[in-house]
């Protein structure tokens, strides 16, 4: 299977300029558990995660795909800045 | 009516002058620079970072320099692994973490997260309840004795100096007889180190609440844990709209949710 190895995404909501994905292990319940996670961070800590299963091994590439497509739509969704 | 302006500004401009040579007479500003490291037990890598306390006899700044934190946002490899597969999404920020401290009114202020929507959190000296021991090592040239305690979670030991009369920490650490040098927690995730301690006298410098507009925002810890928990279980039955699931950790630095 294979995966994009990095990816860079502008914002321009005032929160964050650039996020960059890296791809790494998970750790699933099973090894037959198929899914993939997407995980935002954020200073250093955990933030949100999004966890897309799949039916087998082959769609588990679709399911990254489609669990950092979650990610990023939240990523977008947030905005100001504090203080 | 002129010369009523003119005492006006007379008057105004005398009680700022006296304010400020307040400042410079009463206040000793120290500076620390400390590293700031944290390793999330689900994470990869380490984020570490410069931070820096700026304090005096009342106000303190503690800020994280999470912008220049190039390291995090290098590029990683990864490894195929049938089955067990992740995308880390690291977002990068605009605007630097801080923690300010009143030390006269023995309260704080720092930001917490639920997901990525920010909470300004008021907290006070109380929070650390300190075991004083008879340990002792030697940091930045300054004898530092050993304290622990139990905060939100995580079993922490710091070395504080009482050569160094303030009773003050890097992040929210405080409350000890003494500066805090170094401070980590017992399994690894939080450490922060002081690597460079300088006063300058001649700077009249105030230390103001970068949080002072939205004060009236803040809350408590415990309402903030009220709305994590609510948020962390109104997303255990949410449904993505293209399928699959959303969740928030139990635990950052500190413990949102006990297990």
């Amino acid at each position: 299977m294979s995966f994009s190895s990095s990816e860079v995404f502008t914002n321009n909501n005032g929160l964050y300029n650039d996020v960059i994905v890296k791809n790494f292990d998970v750790e699933l319940d099973s090894v037959k558990d198929f899914a993939c996670t997407a995980t935002v961070t954020y200073n250093g800590e955990v933030r949100a995660t999004f966890t897309v299963r799949a039916s087998q091994v082959g769609s588990l590439s679709m399911a990254c795909f489609m669990a950092r497509l979650q990610a990023i739509q939240y990523i977008e969704e947030q905005g100001g800045t504090y203080p | 009516m002129k010369y009523f302006i003119i005492v006006i500004c007379f008057i105004s401009s005398s009680v700022c002058s006296q304010e400020k040579t307040d400042d410079v007479i009463s206040f000793q500003t120290l500076f620390v620079q400390y590293t700031h490291s944290i390793h999330m037990e689900s994470l990869p890598n380490a984020t570490i970072i410069n931070s820096y306390l700026t304090l005096n006899n009342s106000n303190s700044i503690y800020e994280m320099d999470f912008m220049n934190n190039r390291d995090a946002f290098s590029e990683d490899e990864y490894e195929e692994n049938e089955g067990k597969k992740g995308v880390l999404l690291s977002i990068k920020p605009k605007v630097n973490d801080f923690i300010f401290k009143n030390s006269k009114e023995k309260i704080s202020y720092s930001v917490s997260r639920i997901g990525m929507e920010p909470f300004l959190i008021k907290d006070s000296d109380s929070i650390f309840e300190w075991l004083v021991s008879d340990e002792y090592k030697t940091i930045l040239g300054y004898k530092c004795q050993k304290a622990t305690t139990n905060f939100r979670g995580r079993n922490y030991t710091a070395f504080f100096s009482t050569d160094i009369p303030y009773q003050n920490g890097p992040w929210k650490f405080g409350n000890l007889p003494g500066l805090i040098l170094e401070v980590y927690s017992d399994d690894d995730v939080f450490k922060i180190t002081a690597n460079k301690l300088f006063t300058k006298n001649d700077i009249a410098l105030a230390i103001e609440n970068p949080f002072f507009k939205r004060l009236q925002e803040s809350i408590s810890w415990d309402i903030f844990i009220n709305k994590y928990k609510n948020k962390f279980n109104e997303l255990k039955h949410y449904r993505l709209p293209k399928g699959g699931t959303m969740s928030i950790p139990k635990k950052g630095i500190e413990v949102y949710i006990e297990n």
